[in-house]
């Protein structure tokens, strides 16, 4: 805490005095320390990725040849193909989905809203790696659960069912199903955004329902619609998880899956993987160009919204049990099948379609097994040690970012603002990549084989979304209310302890939520920084999933989610109190 | 809609029977029993303290809440039946409507914005683009077609909402406090341009504040509205100068509660009342006790401040049909004096005088009351509240 304390001391009004040799000190160090977590990986990148030899060889010298090979090898436009329409057809699909509940939501008068909300927050925090464990078991061709009426005696006694987890299609719907949440609430903080006076008046002006979604509607929600798009297309183009699980075994390759395999080659293809990378990086940067720029012309489309907003909910008349059965299909088909399914698969040793007999033949021996074993152990020290240390790091870090950022007049602020922002660029696991690199390039520091390489990275990786978390609650907190204190005669520790720290309470603690769930699920990153001893959880699992043993990889898997699940609730309770105390 | 027909029994523009809306969830309607007609040409307001149903029956009206009971008729066109279960959607109803928050879209220029409402209608590009440019030049925005919403400042804003909802040419328009948002300037031009506009296009208007001097100024008739329920309707000075009860009395305008006896009283209400506080100050009021006043009894008489004349007393004379007084405070505020004057039998009053012979603190006043024309009001009455009042 003391960092940020003395930074309110240093631009509390009236104190900002810009240029004092003290203050450069401090935000030009900040921002050496976010050029070195941000920049000097991705620098690297592109050194290897034009350098003759990997990192543990000697010598070497300026090539292009990496990027001949790459681009001359028709596996490359595979990917690329692959990677876009992963991409492209899974963000789709999930703004369908995410949208049309989102409106059914907020703009009907459908039952069930509020859980339907319950439900995606609870599951935009599902370990994507579980979530696509969940639709082999589900889809598997010959023990897949959907599959069973074709497949099973009572069915129609198929060899092979219809559904295929290995194929680009599945692929493209299983992560639709895994965007829906994150989309659906993105997209109802853009409906509560919008001033429903904005629709009623083209309402009043003539215009019928389709009209005024077709011509209001969409169009003033578009510039969000965007930045929603890019957000999630570019997490999405880097995702590691669902390709490696669903796609790898069917030979569809993406960008993080082709990395990790170059890696995972023995000897390593640095060349491959560090061309690889750069080109994914740059494709990050151009998404996140326009990202910034459409979220820019948001801000300028903000209106005033009229004093008591109340949206008109559409009256679906005799649709409305068809809308609550929709919100029921979708929490069954997106969170309870897949959960339940999980449960099941880490009580069987070979997994079975469900049946009686194979619910009573069931064990707790993955649990036995994994509690057996070191590895686990190792793993979930590390993985608590993540949750411990990466969320607090990173949002304190971005809360300094942040109040020089918004409350400065420093020179240089957006050079910082633009710093925390570029690791959102590059997939993880080339952010990864970048980060061994690295390591191997000041081997003098001895991070590398400790759980605190993997803390650095991810520190560096998720500011760019702690600092959106910040700079947000600074903006919304007005400077006023501040000043307000300071007018009032009591010292700036005071306001800054009984006013900011307060109101910023509640912010910085969803931040921190946000990052311990994401850090704590994290595979791609540690996926080739890790080694025997800096395990985490997540790598237990995948581990355990790639030798076959899908039981414990679900045992596993199963405890890293009663572990997140633990965290959303004590930090739920803690936001609930302090809101209260608040009033 | 018809054109006008040579009939002589036409129907209101807008004509509201009983109209009753309930919240889900809300303890009491919103809007209750309400019925009132808007004539053509008339500026017609809602006026009442917030949350007393203004906005609610404006919706309705617009066709953007559904009444639980009641009927709407434009002209002779059925709108909502309720019995029928009939509903006219909001995009049939031909009306031009102007938002508090203006509702102009950000993602449209001022042309696209204002040429919303005749896009929809299928009209030819042509002639659309001459309506808008009329349309512009009569809300006092020539030239402004091309320029982005985004970029517009307040009052051009409200400009432009206007634009939009007269560009049909509709017979009704509905304006929910258009000049909420608006400093006080602005406000008051805004107000004289409405005027003039809708005395120039005779529309019926159906207007929406809760700020009285607005509706004094600007209305043909006030309905004033509490509690969903309806208190009165009239011109404004009938309001002003006979409120039918005590909300609608202490909702417009300031009073000055004046104790006294009553003399004398006849059938139709007319009371003559001797203030305390004088030794021979009898003045003219009318009651609105249903059940009449006797002689005698103790009653407040309500005056508007305007109707006393405050003067540095003369002597020690109280002449008639005025009360004494000591002034405890007195405030110059620019146009007039305010004055805290301590009467006998009265208490503390808030009056004001005019500021070329100013009284100050301490000094003897007499309080000269106009002769009649005063509402009287029962001593067992309870003072309501309104929070509002100028
Ligand atoms: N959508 C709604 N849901 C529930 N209650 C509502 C809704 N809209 C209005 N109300 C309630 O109905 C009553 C009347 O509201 P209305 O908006 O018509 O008041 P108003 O006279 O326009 O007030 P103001 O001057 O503040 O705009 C209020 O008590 C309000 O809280
Ligand atoms: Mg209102």
């Amino acid at each position: 805490m003391a960092t940020a304390t003395q930074v309110a001391r240093r631009v509390l009004p009236g104190r900002i005095a810009n240029l004092e040799p003290q203050y450069v000190i401090f935000v030009g160090g900040l921002g050496l320390i976010l050029a070195l977590l941000v920049i000097a990986p991705l620098a690297i990148l592109l050194f290897y990725s034009l350098w003759s030899v990997g990192p543990v060889d000697d010598g070497g010298s300026f090539t292009l040849e990496n990027y001949r090979k790459t681009f001359l090898s028709s596996t490359t436009y595979e990917l690329l193909f692959n990677t876009a329409v992963f991409g492209i057809g899974s963000v789709a699909v999930g703004l369908a989905f995410g949208v049309s509940l989102a409106w059914v939501v907020e703009r009907t008068n459908a039952p069930l809203r509020n859980f339907a909300f319950v439900v995606a927050i609870i599951t935009a925090g599902i370990p994507p790696l579980l979530y696509a464990m969940a639709w082999v078991f589900l889809l598997n061709p010959r023990t897949g659960v959907f599959n069973m009426p074709f497949t099973q005696e009572w069915g129609l006694g198929w060899d092979k069912g219809i559904f295929n987890p290995y194929t680009l299609g599945t692929l493209v719907v299983v992560e639709a199903f895994r965007l829906t949440p994150t989309i659906f609430l993105m997209v109802v903080g853009l409906f509560r955004s919008m001033d429903p006076a904005l629709e009623e008046a083209a309402s009043t002006s003539g215009a019928n329902m389709t009209t005024t979604v077709r011509k209001v509607t969409l169009p003033v929600m578009l510039p969000g619609l965007l930045g929603v798009i890019i957000f999630v297309g570019t997490a999405t183009i880097g995702l590691f998880e669902l390709p490696a699980i669903l796609g790898m075994p069917g030979g569809i390759h993406v960008f993080a899956t082709r990395i990790y395999i170059a890696m995972d080659t023995t000897p390593r293809d640095y060349g491959l993987a560090t061309s690889l990378g750069t080109v994914a990086a740059l494709i990050g940067i151009v998404g996140i160009y326009y990202y910034h720029r459409v979220t820019r012309v948001q801000q300028k489309f903000a209106t005033i919204t009229g004093k008591g907003y109340r949206p008109r909910r559409m009256d679906l008349g005799k649709y409305r049990p068809w809308a609550g059965a929709a919100i029921i299909g979708y929490f069954l088909l997106m969170v309870v099948l897949p959960s339940v399914v999980l449960i099941y698969a880490s009580t069987q040793t070979f997994f079975k379609p469900p049946s009686i007999e194979a619910i009573q033949g069931g064990s707790l021996e993955a649990y036995r097994e994994i509690f057996g074993q070191d590895a686990f152990w190792i793993g979930l020290r590390n993985s608590l040690m993540l949750i411990a240390t990466v969320p607090i790091a990173t949002i304190l870090l971005s809360a300094v970012v942040s109040w020089i950022v918004v409350r400065s007049k420093a020179p240089g602020r957006g050079i910082l603002d633009t710093l925390a922002f570029v690791p959102f660029t590059a997939p993880s696991i080339v952010f990864g990549l970048a980060f061994l690199l690295i390591a191997f390039w000041v081997d003098w520091i001895p991070v590398y084989g400790t759980i605190w390489l993997i803390v650095i990275v991810h520190v560096a990786r998720f500011l760019a979304y702690g600092t959106r978390a910040t700079n947000g609650a600074m903006f919304q907190l007005h400077k006023e209310l501040e000043e307000a204190g300071s007018v009032s005669g009591v010292g700036w520790l005071t306001v800054f302890r009984q006013i900011t720290l307060r109101l910023l309470v509640p912010s910085l603690i969803a931040g921190w939520l946000w990052v311990a769930i994401h850090s704590g699920r994290e595979l791609s990153m540690a996926l080739l920084l890790s080694t025997r001893d800096s395990q985490i959880l997540s790598l237990v699992a995948w581990g355990a999933w790639e030798n076959g043993r899908s039981n414990e990889a679900a045992a596993v898997g199963m405890i890293l989610m009663a572990m997140m699940t633990v965290i959303v609730i004590i930090a739920r309770i803690v936001t609930v109190r302090l809101t209260r105390e608040q009033g | 809609m018809t054109t006008a027909t040579a009939t002589t029994e036409r129907n209101a523009a807008v004509k509201l029977e009983g109209l009753s809306k309930t919240y889900p969830g809300g303890q009491i309607p919103a809007v209750n029993e309400l019925s009132l007609n808007v004539e053509d040409g008339e500026v017609y307001t809602l006026l009442g303290p917030s949350g007393c149903g203004k906005t609610t029956t404006l919706r309705m009206v617009a066709g953007l809440e559904i009444p639980d009971e009641g009927d709407i008729y434009f002209g002779d066109r059925e709108v909502v039946v309720t019995s029928k279960r009939y509903r006219l959607p909001p995009d049939k109803r031909d009306l031009g409507m102007v938002f508090q928050s203006y509702a102009i879209w950000p993602h449209m220029t001022v042309e696209e914005n204002v040429a919303f409402p005749l896009a929809t209608r299928h009209m030819r590009r042509t002639e659309i683009r001459e309506r808008v440019a009329h349309v512009l030049d009569l809300v006092g925005l020539p030239g402004l077609q091309k320029r982005p919403a985004p970029l517009l400042s307040g009052g051009q804003q409200q400009r432009v909402a206007l634009a939009r909802a007269l560009v049909i040419e509709p017979k009704i328009l509905l304006l929910d406090e258009p000049f909420s948002n608006l400093d006080a300037k602005l406000r008051e031009q805004m107000r004289i341009e409405l005027k003039l506009l809708q005395k120039r296009l005779n529309i019926a208007v159906l207007f929406v504040t809760h700020d009285q001097i607005e509706a004094l100024s600007l209305s043909n008739r006030i309905a004033l509205m509490n509690l969903g329920i309806m208190q009165q309707q009239g011109p404004p000075q009938l309001l002003y100068e006979e409120p039918a009860n005590e909300f609608v009395r202490d909702f417009i305008g300031k009073t000055v509660l004046l104790r006294g006896k009553v003399q004398s009283s006849n059938p139709s209400g007319q009371v003559s009342v001797a203030i305390d506080g004088g030794p021979n100050c009898v003045i003219f009021g009318r009651s609105y006790n249903p059940d009449g006043l006797s002689s005698g009894e103790d009653v407040y008489t309500a005056i508007r401040p305007e109707d006393i004349d405050v003067r540095p007393a003369v002597g020690n004379d109280i002449p008639d049909g005025a009360i004494a007084g000591t002034v405890t405070a007195a405030l110059f505020t620019g146009e007039r004096m305010e004055y805290q004057v301590e009467v006998d039998g009265q208490g503390t009053l808030q009056v004001f005088g005019e500021r070329h012979t100013p009284a100050s603190d301490g000094n003897k006043v007499t309080l000269t009351l106009r002769p009649d024309g005063h509402s009287v009001w029962s001593s067992d009455w309870t003072h309501t509240e309104t929070g509002e009042g100028v």
